[in-house]
């Protein structure tokens, strides 16, 4: 978690700031969530064979999220901003693989650890603190069709099966009422309380 | 004698191996179910269903080895129904691959008309075929590759190309072993298994896919649909609950059981002439004769029961033995409540897994040959409150659409309207875990867990100085290990001298997306981070036959000597 923090303090003082920010709040925007946002759009215009699909999650997005939408367009006119928030996506996304790889490695020969912090599972699924079930469902099924060892590209093929795994628990915790507002509490405390994979793993 | 057309080829071929090609090679969708088969094919556009050359899509799950020339039901025709009752023809393959002899499924098909035999230790059971007054022994694995390098040349003269890879539909209560017979025989006919998909999880992809397009005719926003599926074949009834959105349909919940029309049928005669089993027993040519024709008006009796309330059966089996009897639709019910009462409590435990009530289910999907039985429509009707049936599917060709569907899906093919813009999430039909704790089922990965799954537990030694333990994988829902499939074994030698309890014995499982399953064991002493031994990776199931018999000998040698109990977990 420390390592992260420093990733983001050298890349971008503003996404810092917003990180900061939706520890505390309710209503803000996770920097992941941001990240997703500008992907989405990016790989919407290049692959218009499945354009029904990310125009229908666009407007959802849209829909909910008319504030950051306001911001985007207001802001980032350019496209070589663009451009740029979209390969940080990538290094965000190795960043988190390489994380999940080592702490699995750990989790294996050491006593059973828990898997992710609490804030993170709202930032593997791109979604706000307070989503809705509906939208932690439509965030899930939008990742396993990038994510999911059936449907991933060719080079992303060996870690999509713990990318997907991972976006599972995720989703299970956060799907359960009681499994969140455990996670919510422990959000709240600013405590990093570990999650266990065993328990949620087999609801779905 | 003419040798067959297959050859027998390495075990060492496995699911969902990339293999290189220029072009895509379209995989195939096989259905062989208990009865009958079908194959289809995505054709660019949308499924097709294959004819042999006598223009049927749905043919009969047999093989006979009259004339000494083994031929299939895909491309030899029976002069009528009774020879297929001959005791040259071999059929219910899918019910008899992968059993040992102690299966109670077994020694239901002794009353068959082909001969199968069993010792009751545990070991696979002897089957053989009446050619020329002579008993001829097979397997069920090579009648099914007989059958399947028929499926194959039909596929390929129709197709005008080489056909290597299938997905075939499995019975959701499949263990891991049988599995691995199924891939066997494929690789006994030329064939690579691509997939296995249990059978509601291939409708279910045909439902997804029917959504998708629905979606993009309304333009609808994606909502997310419920779906039960349920599947009565001849052979096994299965259950799933699905969630579908957007072209992902999720299985939250799968629930199977070896019960079928087979089933049914076997009931109906037992009760048009109560002591059977004792007149069949000898097996001779004539007892064999009476059987099929006891099978044959028995079957025609429960045919003509779903369309009206009476029927009149009239056999004479000869040497004085007649049946003369009416039988109407409530009989029928009640010497098979048992078979119905079980297929209702799937559907229950099947919703109660996947947390779904009746009042959120959309749709109520029946498929199988058994959906035609006004029985089974009831029930399935009443445990959903009478919500009325989903239309858009062809009972008998749900499956193999979906298979095809999926087999398009895995060899990469990409439709530029969207309409394979599809993902299954999967999940496991069967728990999997380790003896444990004396004696007990311990599930390491839990059923309905979703695939890919990977999951620890830990567990510690059983006796002071103890430094060996006897890893004994099962599958199923038993709680005594001994209820459950014996996939595997291995022995975790070298643990570090200490009392026990104290030991921290790691055991986890790993299922990848091609459903693959490695069991990885470690031991690491408690304040060390460094494993005491080299950590083992064993891939399942390793134990190739006579699972039975094995399990009962592994228990009689190493006895509770070398047992493990769960490590209870400090607060």
């Amino acid at each position: 978690m420390c390592k992260r923090l420093v990733f983001h303090l050298n890349t971008n003082p503003n996404r810092a700031q917003s990180q900061k920010h939706s520890y505390g709040g309710t209503h803000t925007f996770s920097p992941f969530s941001l990240s997703l946002f500008i992907y989405e759009t990016q790989s919407s215009s290049k692959s218009k064979a499945s354009n029904n699909n990310d125009v229908s999650y666009h407007n959802m997005f849209t829909a909910h999220f008319p504030t950051f939408t306001a911001t985007l367009s207001g802001k980032r006119v350019s496209s070589p901003p663009r451009q740029v928030r979209f390969r940080l996506t990538v290094s965000f996304a190795i960043a988190t693989c390489t994380e999940e790889q080592r702490h699995k490695t750990a989790s294996y020969l050491g006593p059973h650890h828990g898997m992710a912090s609490c804030a993170m599972l709202y930032e593997i699924l791109g979604i706000r603190a307070a989503a809705s079930g509906m939208e932690i469902k439509a965030a899930y099924r939008w990742l396993a069709r990038m994510c999911h060892p059936d449907v991933a590209p060719m080079e992303r093929k060996e870690s999509s099966a713990s990318e997907f795994m991972k976006i599972h628990v995720a989703y299970c915790t956060l799907l359960d009422p009681e499994k969140r507002a455990s996670s919510d509490r422990s959000l709240f405390r600013r405590h990093q309380r570990p999650l266990t994979t065993t328990s949620s793993g087999g609801s779905s | 004698m003419v040798e067959p057309a297959y050859t027998v080829t390495s075990d060492s071929e496995t699911t969902g191996e990339e293999k290189s090609s220029t072009f895509p090679e379209i995989a195939i969708g096989i259905d062989i179910g208990t009865s009958q088969c079908s194959v289809a094919v995505w054709n660019g556009s949308q499924v097709e269903l294959l004819k042999n050359t006598r223009n049927q899509k749905i043919m009969k799950s047999y093989v006979t080895f009259k004339d000494n020339i083994p031929s299939g039901g895909v491309s030899s025709q029976l002069s009528h129904e009774d020879e297929m009752l001959s005791g040259a023809t071999i059929f219910n393959m899918k019910r008899l691959i992968g059993r040992v002899d102690t299966d109670p499924v077994v020694h239901a098909c002794k009353n068959l008309p082909f001969l199968v035999q069993t010792l009751d230790i545990g070991v696979r059971p002897f089957i053989a075929a009446l050619v020329n007054n002579m008993w001829r022994s097979t397997t069920p694995e090579e009648v099914l590759a007989i059958f399947l390098v028929e499926l194959r040349a039909m596929a390929e003269a129709q197709l005008k190309r080489r056909i290597r890879n299938v997905v075939l539909t499995v019975p959701v209560s499949f263990s891991r072993f049988q599995l691995t017979r199924i891939e066997r025989a494929c690789a006994m006919a030329g064939l690579h298994v691509l997939r296995l998909m249990p059978e509601p999880t291939a409708v279910a992809l045909l439902y997804g896919q029917q959504q998708q397009q629905t979606s993009h005719e309304n333009m609808g926003s994606g909502t997310e649909k419920i779906a039960l599926i349920f599947s009565m074949g001849a052979g096994y009834c299965d259950v799933a609950v699905t969630a579908t959105a957007g072209g992902v349909s999720q299985i939250k919940a799968l629930a199977g059981s070896t019960i079928g029309g087979e089933d049914l049928l076997q009931n109906m005669m037992h009760h048009l002439l109560p002591n059977s089993e004792n007149l069949f027993k000898n097996h001779g040519v004539k007892e064999i004769k009476q059987m099929g024709l006891l099978r044959v008006a028995t079957q025609d009796a429960i045919r003509q029961l779903s369309s009206q309330t009476i029927v009149q059966v009239d056999v004479d089996l000869g040497d004085g033995l007649k049946i003369c009897k009416a039988v109407n639709r409530e009989e029928f019910e009640e010497v098979n409540r048992k078979v119905f009462e079980k297929c209702e409590s799937l559907i229950i435990q099947c919703l109660q897994d996947a947390k779904v009530e009746v009042e959120e289910v959309n749709d109520v999907i029946i498929v199988g040959g058994c959906s035609y039985i006004p029985r089974v429509k009831n029930l399935v009707t009443n445990v959903c409150k009478g919500k009325e049936l989903y239309k858009g599917m062809n009972p008998l060709e749900a499956a193999v659409c979906g298979a095809a569907v999926e087999g398009a899906i895995a060899s990469g093919v990409n439709d530029p309207f969207g309409n394979l813009d599809l993902l299954t999430i999967q999940a496991t039909p069967l728990a999997i875990g380790i003896r444990a704790d004396g004696n007990k089922f311990v599930p390491v990965i839990p059923r309905d867990t979703t695939m890919p799954a990977r999951k620890e537990l830990v567990f510690t030694t059983t006796h002071d100085n103890q430094t060996e333990a006897l890893i004994l994988v099962y599958e199923g829902e038993g709680e005594k290990a001994e209820e459950n499939h014996l996939l595997g074994y291995f022995k975790i030698m070298g643990i570090p001298a200490a009392p026990k309890g104290v030991p921290e014995i790691n055991v986890c499982m790993d299922i990848d997306a091609a459903n693959v399953l490695r069991v990885l064991a470690g031991v690491v002493m408690p304040g060390s981070r460094q494993p005491a031994i080299p950590v083992m990776e064993v891939r399942m199931p390793t134990v190739d036959d006579g699972h039975g018999w094995c399990a009962e000998a592994l228990n009689r040698t190493y006895g509770a000597t070398l047992d493990l109990v769960t490590l209870q977990k400090k607060a």
